[in-house]
């Protein structure tokens, strides 16, 4: 299989996870929030969104995060909390239907110096430096992405 | 040149706010980090009246900074009010006027260049270019810094997690 402008870590449709129960979202948005930081992305939000139901509200939250590990690679990660449904205060944090979907992908020549000569960026990718990407940046990610996977289990009580 | 660093990121609130408020502290907000000032700031305004006394307002603001003589930091922000209506709420015994509706925000940031980068040529850009590399990896972070700031800011604003 050919390496093309970016490599997609995740199964087809991402890592989903589904609970429904009592979901500290606090404090699981502040541990993703950290995880990030910790493991040096830059964090931004794609979208932030909470409506106001009389059944409880809805959140939807879509975490971005990205790592520039050299000149040439950049590890980008999405979380994205992709509806939380009927989220209601109770004793220990919210009830609710949670839909987690975790996404990771590695970006190639991001800074687009490539972008002319397509045909050696081809090369580079395919031959010059196709083992490191299997065996060194590929290895890499996918454990971070298996890491905050763990994480987001951990804190809604799930089996890892 | 254009880099982009936020791209149309969404902060979107159905329920009751202080939409006024929210209005004018960002408004300031903008003006206080030094991006925008009383004139320059609002490119569209436009409120449409719809049934049952609701209102629609779509509201676009360029806020801009000039960095250096080559690039101008930018940060554009998009309302869209959906629905909104006013209603009153009673907080600590007083009674406040505030807005119920679909609140959306969306903040974009961006680097462009001016005429004098663009003017550069051949090899003059390139010394430019090479020159300007870790400065502009600077510029990019300061950007990033300033625009999730206002970002978490709106958020904070409206009680959403930050």
């Amino acid at each position: 299989m050919s390496v093309g402008k970016e490599m997609k870590i995740h199964p087809s449709k991402g890592i989903v996870i589904r609970y429904k129960g009592i979901i500290d979202i606090d404090s699981l948005y502040k541990d993703v929030k950290s995880w990030f930081k910790k493991n040096d992305y830059d964090y931004f939000e794609k979208e932030n969104t909470e409506k106001n139901k009389p059944q409880g509200n809805t959140l939807i939250i879509k975490m971005r995060a990205e790592r520039k590990v050299d000149d040439y690679v950049r590890f980008d990660i999405g979380v994205d909390f992709d509806e939380i449904l009927r989220v209601k205060k109770v004793n220990k944090g919210y009830s609710g239907d949670a839909r987690i979907i975790i996404r990771a992908e590695m970006i190639f020549d991001y800074y687009n110096n490539w972008k002319t000569i397509p045909f050696l960026f081809y090369i580079y990718n395919n031959l010059i430096i196709k083992k490191k990407i299997y065996t060194f940046y590929f290895p890499k990610i996918y454990n971070e992405m298996m890491d905050l996977n763990s994480l987001i289990k951990k804190d809604l009580g799930l089996i890892r | 040149m254009k880099i982009e660093i936020l791209k149309l990121q969404k902060i979107k609130w159905e329920g009751i706010t202080d939409f006024p408020e929210l209005y004018k502290y960002m408004k300031l907000h903008l003006e206080d980090i030094g991006y925008a000032d009383e004139r320059n700031l609002e490119t569209r305004y436009i409120e449409r009246a719809k049934p049952e006394g609701k209102k629609q307002l779509e509201i676009s603001w360029h806020a801009v900074k000039k960095k250096s003589d080559f690039f101008v930091f930018n940060i554009d922000t998009n309302f869209l009010i959906l629905g909104m209506s006013d209603t009153e709420l009673q907080e600590e015994g007083i009674k406040r006027k505030m807005q119920k509706g679909v609140f959306e925000v969306r903040v974009s940031s961006y680097i462009t260049s001016t005429d004098k980068w663009d003017e550069l040529k051949g090899l003059q850009k390139m010394y430019e270019r090479m020159i300007m590399k870790k400065r502009i990896d600077e510029l990019i972070k300061e950007l990033y810094e300033k625009s999730t700031a206002y970002f978490s800011y709106i958020k904070t604003f409206l009680g959403l997690r930050d």
